[in-house]
C-alpha cells in the first residue's frame, strides 16, 4: 500500500474506532516530527499555526492556497501518521473548491475541513466572525465530495455560526451539511460543556471534532472526558505555536541579559541528539552506500 | 496504459515521438491528444518558469511545484525531469522520491555533472558517480511500477564504445530504459544496429531521421519552438502597428 492510501485509511479507521483520536497541530515539518515522536497519533496543518509560522501574522485568511497547500505537503513528507488540512472556506468559488480538494488528496493528507466563514476568514476563537448562507457550504461539500477520488479522503464541515446565531443554528446547519455530504462535523467554538453534550446528541452517530484551544472560547477538557462526551477527535490548535514563541522569547531574553545562551542550555536539545532526531546517521549511511567504490564493485565487473 | 505498456507500445510502434512540456499552454493542447505520454522538459520549464535557456537554473523544488500543478490536469502517463540528480547520488535519492511523489511516473536522469546544462556539449559524470545516481533513485522510489530511464548525453565524448558499456552497467544496475541525446546519425545507426540489455530511445527534433531499431523518440520541444516563432511574428506585427500609428 502506497503511503497517501496507507495515511486515509489509518484516519478512517481511527477517526471510526470509537476512541478519540488526539491530534495535534503542526506549525511546520519539525513540529509535527516531533508530535510524531512522543504519540500524537495525527497531526493538524491548520491555518492559525501556519499563519503564525509562514507569516508572522494573525490567522486572518491572509495565508492563502498556495501557502497552506505547501507547509502541509511539507509535513505529510515528513511524519508517517495521517495529516488532516484546514482548507479553510476552500479559497473561492466551486471551482476553486475542486482544485483544493484535488490538491490535498494528492499531496496525501488524510482528509481537510472547509468551513462557513465569510472570506477573509477568522481563527475561530476571534470576535467579529461572519456566516454565509447555509447554502453555500452545502453547495461546496457536494463539489467537494464530487472532486474527491477517494472516498476515504474525508471531508469535514465546520460552522462557525455559534458566535453569530447560537448554538441552534450550528447544530442546524450541520445537519444540513452532513446531508449534503459531510463526513465528519465540526462545530467551532462550543461555550460549554453542555453545548459540548447538545453537539452529541445532535450528532450520536456522526464523528465530531473538538477545538481545544488555549484562552478560546471553550473549556479545556481532557481527552478521555471528550471521548465520554462523544467525541471522535481532539485537536490541539495552537499549543505548539505558543510554546515555541514563548521558549524563543524567553531564550532571547536571557542572551539579552547575560550575553550568552549558557542559562537556558538546560532548556535545550542538544546538538547531538537533535541531529540524531533529524535522522543524520541515516542520511550519512545513504550517502556512503552510493560511493563510486561500491558502485564499481557491484556493478562494472 | 502503465509504464510497463508504454515501452511495450513504443517497441510496437518505433515511430512514437513523445512530445514535452514546459508550461500550462502546450501541456493542455498535448493532454486533449492521444499520446501515450508527455515528458515534463527541465529546459522548457526552466524557459516558461524562471525565463532561463539552461535546465540546470531551475531548482528541484521550482520543477516539482510546477509538475505537481501538471500532474491534476492528466491522468495519463508523465515523464519527470530529474536531470543529473541535482546533486550527489544522495540529493538524487531524495529528488527521486520528491518527484514521484509529485506525480512522475517516469523518472529520467541524464548523466551530466551537477548542474545540468542545457548546451549541445555537456559535460557527463563518470560510470561510478551515475550508477550510484541510479541506485539511490531506485531506492527512493516508493512505487514498483515507477521506471527510471537514462539519458546518455555524452556520446561525443565516450564514443560508441563508452556508450555501450554504460548501456551494460546501467542494465545491471536496474535502469528500465535508455536515451540518447547528441548523438549523430551514424552513431545512431551503429547503436541501433547494436543488441542492447535496454529498449534504446532517442531525442527527437524536426529534421531528425527516424531509424529502425529506435523504440521510441524523446520530443525536445518542438510545439513551445513553433510557439515561440509565432510570438515573434505577432510582436513585429505590434511593432509594425505602432509604427504605423506614430506615423499617422
Amino acid at each position: 500500500m502506497l503511503k497517501n492510501e496507507k495515511m486515509r485509511h489509518q484516519f478512517k479507521t481511527e477517526v471510526m474506532s470509537g476512541h478519540i483520536v488526539e491530534m495535534m497541530v503542526a506549525p511546520d515539518a519539525l513540529a509535527a516530527k516531533i508530535s510524531e515522536a512522543e504519540g500524537a497519533q495525527a497531526i493538524f496543518s491548520a491555518g492559525y499555526a501556519t499563519s503564525a509560522s509562514a507569516l508572522a501574522m494573525p490567522d486572518r485568511g491572509i495565508a492563502d492556497f498556495g501557502l497552506s497547500l505547501e507547509r502541509c505537503r511539507q509535513i505529510v513528507n515528513a511524519v508517517n501518521v495521517p495529516v488532516f488540512a484546514d482548507a479553510d472556506t476552500g479559497y473561492g468559488d466551486l471551482d476553486n473548491i475542486k482544485r483544493t480538494v484535488e490538491s490535498y488528496e494528492a499531496i496525501g493528507a488524510a482528509g481537510m475541513f472547509i468551513e462557513d466563514q465569510v472570506w477573509p476568514k477568522r481563527c475561530g476563537h476571534m470576535d467579529g466572525k461572519k456566516v454565509e448562507p447555509t447554502e453555500v457550504l452545502e453547495a461546496k461539500l457536494r463539489a467537494a465530495k464530487a472532486a474527491r477520488k477517494h472516498d476515504d479522503f474525508l471531508i469535514m464541515s465546520r460552522t462557525d455560526a455559534r458566535a453569530v446565531y447560537g448554538l441552534d443554528d450550528a447544530i442546524a446547519r450541520s445537519k444540513r451539511y452532513r446531508a449534503a455530504g459531510a463526513d465528519l462535523i465540526f462545530i467551532e467554538a462550543p461555550q460549554s460543556v453542555a453545548e459540548l453534550e447538545k453537539i452529541h446528541e445532535a450528532f450520536p452517530e456522526t464523528p465530531l471534532m473538538a477545538n481545544m484551544i488555549e484562552d478560546g472560547k471553550t473549556p479545556l477538557t481532557k481527552k478521555e472526558d471528550l471521548q465520554k462526551l462523544g467525541f471522535n477527535i481532539v485537536v490541539h490548535p495552537n499549543t505548539l505555536t505558543y510554546t515555541q514563541a514563548y521558549a524563543e522569547k524567553t531564550l532571547i531574553e536571557t542572551l539579552k541579559r547575560d550575553g550568552s545562551t549558557k542559562a537556558y542550555k538546560d532548556r535545550m536539545i542538544t546538538f547531538p541528539k537533535f541531529n540524531e532526531f533529524v535522522g543524520l546517521d541515516q542520511v550519512n549511511a545513504r550517502d556512503a552506500e552510493y560511493s563510486p567504490e561500491k558502485m564499481a564493485e557491484a556493478y562494472m565487473h | 496504459m502503465t509504464q510497463a505498456n508504454l515501452l511495450t507500445y513504443l517497441d510496437n510502434h518505433p515511430e512514437t515521438i513523445i512530445p514535452a512540456s514546459g508550461d500550462g499552454n502546450t501541456f493542455i493542447s498535448l493532454s486533449s491528444q492521444n499520446f501515450p505520454a508527455i515528458l515534463i522538459d527541465g529546459t522548457l520549464a526552466a524557459n516558461n518558469l524562471i525565463a532561463e535557456d539552461s535546465e540546470g537554473m531551475l531548482t528541484l523544488s521550482e520543477y516539482a511545484k510546477f509538475l505537481r500543478d501538471m500532474r491534476l490536469k492528466k491522468n495519463s502517463l508523465l515523464i519527470a525531469d530529474l536531470q543529473s540528480g541535482f546533486g550527489n547520488p544522495l540529493n538524487t535519492f531524495y529528488s527521486a522520491k520528491e518527484l514521484e511523489r509529485s506525480g512522475g511516473d517516469i523518472i529520467l536522469l541524464n548523466d551530466q555533472t551537477y548542474p545540468a546544462h542545457t548546451t549541445a556539449e555537456p559535460i557527463t559524470t563518470t560510470p561510478e558517480d551515475l550508477i550510484g545516481k541510479l541506485r539511490a533513485a531506485k531506492d527512493a522510489l516508493e512505487n514498483p511500477a515507477t521506471q527510471i530511464w537514462i539519458k546518455l548525453e555524452g556520446i561525443q565524448s565516450y564514443g560508441i564504445d563508452g556508450i555501450i558499456q554504460r548501456i551494460g552497467y546501467l542494465a545491471k544496475a536496474g535502469a528500465d530504459a535508455i536515451a540518447i541525446d547528441h548523438y549523430d546519425a551514424d552513431q545512431l545507426a551503429q547503436l541501433a544496429e547494436t543488441k542492447l540489455p535496454l529498449p534504446l530511445m532517442a531525442t527527437w527534433e524536426p529534421g531528425t531521421k527516424q531509424i529502425a531499431g529506435i523504440s521510441g523518440w524523446l520530443d525536445k520541444g518542438y510545439l513551445p519552438s513553433v510557439i515561440k516563432r509565432a510570438q515573434l511574428e505577432a510582436i513585429n506585427y505590434i511593432k509594425q502597428g505602432g509604427l504605423t500609428y506614430a506615423e499617422k
